[in-house]
């Protein structure tokens, strides 16, 4: 006789669907969740966001450079950085300030070469296998790796952003994205929204497409999977919005546009073509989510848990609020091959306070000349 | 501003934001979830309850001998659970409790909730109860906690004191945090028993900005810094749990040392109930971990500004289910706070039957008679009221010094007007009154036979 293995019921109650519930690991527990190992990481990390958030700019400063000391502290004994922690006369033993750190030369992609000749730092095994940074413009591609621990943080923020957003759990999203390796026509991921947050409450399709892809097909998958998000580029949303007056266009809950800029006459056809909400999302190849709007439309807000954005002038110092100034931006978790203090090539200059209440800064960023 | 928290990573290299080891996780990982769910509305927070209660009631028939008796006919674990059917099932009393303890376990309890440990309670009610309790339960506690202490704005760094039975001979202790896996400020804890002057003065030594401590001890406590006319301006936040908490004391504690009260309804069997909202006197039920239903005599639920008995399904406890216990607390339901959160809302909690006080017919009633104020009147440094028939009611008392005929005759005019009844009020004077068990303090006892409860909704 075989022994039948015990299976745990389903239960018969209706559970609504829910973003943040831990796909529970515990027999007979549906709500609230109790989640593995790797989801209680998870659920864990995003906890201390849904504080921090909340918090004031001089106590996410100060947390800030709590982990900046360990980037300074942890490169200390490779020369490369030495060098250059010296040359800012940054004692790793001593606390790290903002008045310190500024004296740190800023990076361009050009003075990344002696990085990439380098090579990665070794790091403690709890970092995860690290992974090659993927450049969206063809034109410069340092060979720089980040640990897989950077990616969980930056899930981690856009996880933040979905609540944000009061995203429906149970919609299908489609995704436009530049980096997708397949050819035109392919499709990916149809694993729910983001792999790196599968262990949390089951989510509807994603499905990815090739930024090559032509506008008739993304409307086509659109109407297909009844998608009520669309995530694209600038560029493509503007494609999209070309067909608006000969095309009857599906309609969106949210547009969430990513890339390095979205423009209010773009922003303001998109909501009309797609009777959606429209919010950009700022993110860099270095350290992937950099800022992302709230509610509120325009109020860019710095993701201070996982990047550290400064604008400085000519001086490479600290711009004073309304004064535009060049971003900077530092990966607060790669210790496997940190690039302090890069310089983006963007502008920006620092917004007035959101009136969501958080303390997040808030970022205008800005076409014109620099301070 | 939501208060800031430093968590220890597990990580290297990894200070901020944390990773924290796994045992903390588990409990940040259960307040994430929880700092969502506060805000979804009442339906979506009911239906997910009603989800959990179907779990644990399939569970609780399948392998518990209790509940595969008491529900025979009453429940069918084929037909999915609604709150018709949840409403109809018959109320656990502690009685059973007691005379069920073997048969309220599970005899198959699933391995993955942590280990199994006993929960007493501290049996101010004069009948202590024990139930099994599992480590998820107590990470759900920790988590319920810890939501407290952020409704509340509190700043981790600051110190705790905490004035509470100690265990073995220990006076006071000292920790280094108050909250697992956040590093905060020390927790100091002195024995409840010491004397009051004892404890102002070890308040005075730690400076603490956090009190947390029993309702009873807060009054004697508030009481003797009046006397001596100190504040303790040290003092941010005066947090009390365990006891009965009335208006007189929310006053004196604002009018002595300049703060609110914030109190917090929990059970050492049920673990929290009820946490004091944000900017409120009121409470929002813990709804993630019990379904709490506030009854009127016929068995329905209490409209808001009503009271009604309490009675509590633990969501979690698959070791020893309690489906549907009536704790024995009496409680006000209270209106929508407007807050935004869909939990729901307890006015007050009031207190056990055992202290209701009942008139001649056996109609019982809240003895709001200003247990205080009569000190005003007689130089009574400590009352209990305990009634034994129900016309006649004993006043227990320690007096700073010997009461006169004239104030005793006061005194049982004042009583009898409170009690809006004319009892035989009679008086004995005593050194000291001694506490339950617990070192709760119970102003009012009645020792008339308690009702027997009332049946189930019959529909």
């Amino acid at each position: 006789m075989t022994k039948k293995k015990s299976r745990r019921k389903p239960t018969r109650t209706r559970v609504p669907a829910e973003l943040f519930r831990a796909r529970s690991e515990s027999s007979n527990v549906v709500w609230p969740g109790s989640g593995s190992a790797n989801t209680n990481v998870v659920l864990a990390f995003l906890y201390q966001l849904q504080l921090s958030q909340w918090w004031p700019w001089a106590e996410l400063e100060r947390a800030t450079f709590r982990q900046l000391h360990e980037i300074v502290a942890f490169t200390a004994d490779t020369p490369l950085y030495r060098e250059r922690l010296d040359r800012a006369g940054i004692d790793p033993g001593v606390a790290l300030t903002p008045a310190s750190w500024q004296q740190l030369a800023p990076l361009r992609v050009h003075d990344l070469e002696p990085f990439v000749r380098h090579g990665p730092i070794a790091v403690p095994t709890s970092h995860g296998p690290d992974a090659p940074i993927v450049w969206r413009d063809g034109s410069r591609k340092p060979a720089l790796r980040r640990p897989a621990i950077t990616a969980f943080f930056d899930a981690a923020v856009r996880m933040r952003e979905l609540q944000w957003h009061g995203r429906d759990p149970g919609g299908a999203v489609v995704r436009v994205d530049a980096t997708h390796p397949g050819a035109p026509g392919s499709v990916a991921g149809r694993d729910g929204w983001d792999t790196a947050l599968g262990c949390l409450g089951a989510t509807a399709n994603r499905v990815v497409l090739a930024q090559t892809e032509s506008p008739t097909a993304i409307l086509a998958a659109l109407r297909r999977t009844g998608a009520d998000v669309l995530e694209c580029s600038s560029a493509v949303l503007a494609t999209l919005v070309a067909l608006a007056p000969q095309t009857k266009m599906p309609p969106l809950r949210l547009v969430r546009v990513h890339g390095e800029t979205l423009d209010d006459a773009l922003r303001a056809a998109a909501a009309t073509a797609f009777g959606a909400r429209v919010r950009f999302h700022l993110a860099h190849a270095l350290t992937g989510a950099v800022a992302f709007e709230c509610g509120e439309p325009g109020a860019l807000h710095v993701q201070a848990e996982h990047v550290y954005v400064e604008l400085v002038d000519a001086q490479d110092l600290a711009v004073s609020p309304g004064v535009t100034g060049r971003l900077l931006v530092t990966d607060l978790h790669n210790l496997r091959q940190p690039v302090p203090r890069f310089d983006t090539g963007w502008s920006a200059r620092w917004g007035t306070p959101c009136a969501c209440g958080r303390g997040l800064p808030v970022l205008e960023l800005s076409p014109g000349p620099t301070a | 501003m939501l208060p800031a928290a430093e968590f220890p990573s597990a990580v290297k290299g990894i200070a901020w934001p944390a990773i924290p080891p796994p045992a903390q996780a588990a409990i940040f990982a259960l307040c994430a979830q929880l700092e969502v769910s506060q805000w979804w509305p009442a339906d979506k927070i009911a239906a997910m309850q009603l989800a959990q209660a179907d779990t644990l009631l399939q569970h609780a028939f399948a392998t518990v001998p209790f509940y595969a008796t008491r529900l025979q006919r009453r429940y069918d674990p084929r037909r999915p659970l609604d709150w018709a059917r949840f409403r109809r099932l018959p109320i656990l009393t502690r009685g059973d409790i007691q005379s069920e303890f073997e048969a309220l376990h599970s005899r198959r309890m699933p391995d993955d909730h942590g280990q199994v440990k006993i929960a007493r309670t501290s049996g101010s009610t004069g009948s202590p109860i024990a139930v099994l309790e599992t480590g998820f339960m107590r990470a759900l506690f920790a988590a319920m906690h810890l939501r407290g202490f952020v409704w509340q704005r509190m700043n981790f760094a600051a110190a705790v004191a905490s004035i509470r039975v100690l265990h073995g001979d220990a006076r006071e202790e000292t920790e280094s945090g108050w909250v697992g896996g956040i590093r905060t400020g020390p927790a100091y804890a002195m024995d409840v028993r010491t004397t009051i002057d004892e404890q102002i003065r070890w308040l005075e030594q730690h400076r603490p900005a956090y009190l947390m401590t029993l309702p009873s001890n807060l009054r004697a406590c508030l009481k003797r810094l009046s006397a001596v006319n100190k504040r303790l301006e040290f003092l941010e936040q005066v947090h009390t749990y365990g006891e009965i908490v009335d208006d007189e004391l929310r006053a004196a504690c604002h009018r002595v040392l300049g703060l609110p009260l914030i109190d917090t309804y929990s059970a050492n069997e049920l673990g929290v109930l009820a946490l004091q909202a944000p900017g409120s006197q009121e409470f929002h039920t813990a709804d993630e971990t019990h379904i709490i239903e506030v009854l009127d005599d016929n068995g329905e639920p209490c409209e808001p500004g009503t009271i009604g008995r309490v009675v509590v399904t633990p969501l979690h406890n698959l070791a020893s289910p309690l489906i549907r216990y009536a704790n024995g607390d009496y409680a006000e339901v209270g209106e929508p706070l407007g807050d935004g959160r869909g939990l729901g809302v307890l006015r007050r909690i009031i207190g056990r039957t055992r202290n209701m006080a009942v008139r001649p017919g056996g109609e019982r009633f809240w003895p709001a008679y200003g247990g205080p104020s009569i000190s005003r009147i007689a130089p009574l440094q400590q009352v209990q009221l305990i009634q034994h028939t129900e016309t006649t009611i004993e006043v227990r008392a320690v007096v700073a010094e010997p009461v006169t005929q004239a104030q005793e005759t006061e005194l049982v005019a004042f009583l009898q007007n409170r009690l809006a009844y004319p009892y035989t009020i009679s008086f004995t004077y005593v050194d000291a009154i001694e506490r339950g068990h617990g070192q709760k303090y119970e102003e009012f006892i009645c020792r008339v036979d308690e009702p027997a409860p009332a049946a189930a909704n019959p529909r």
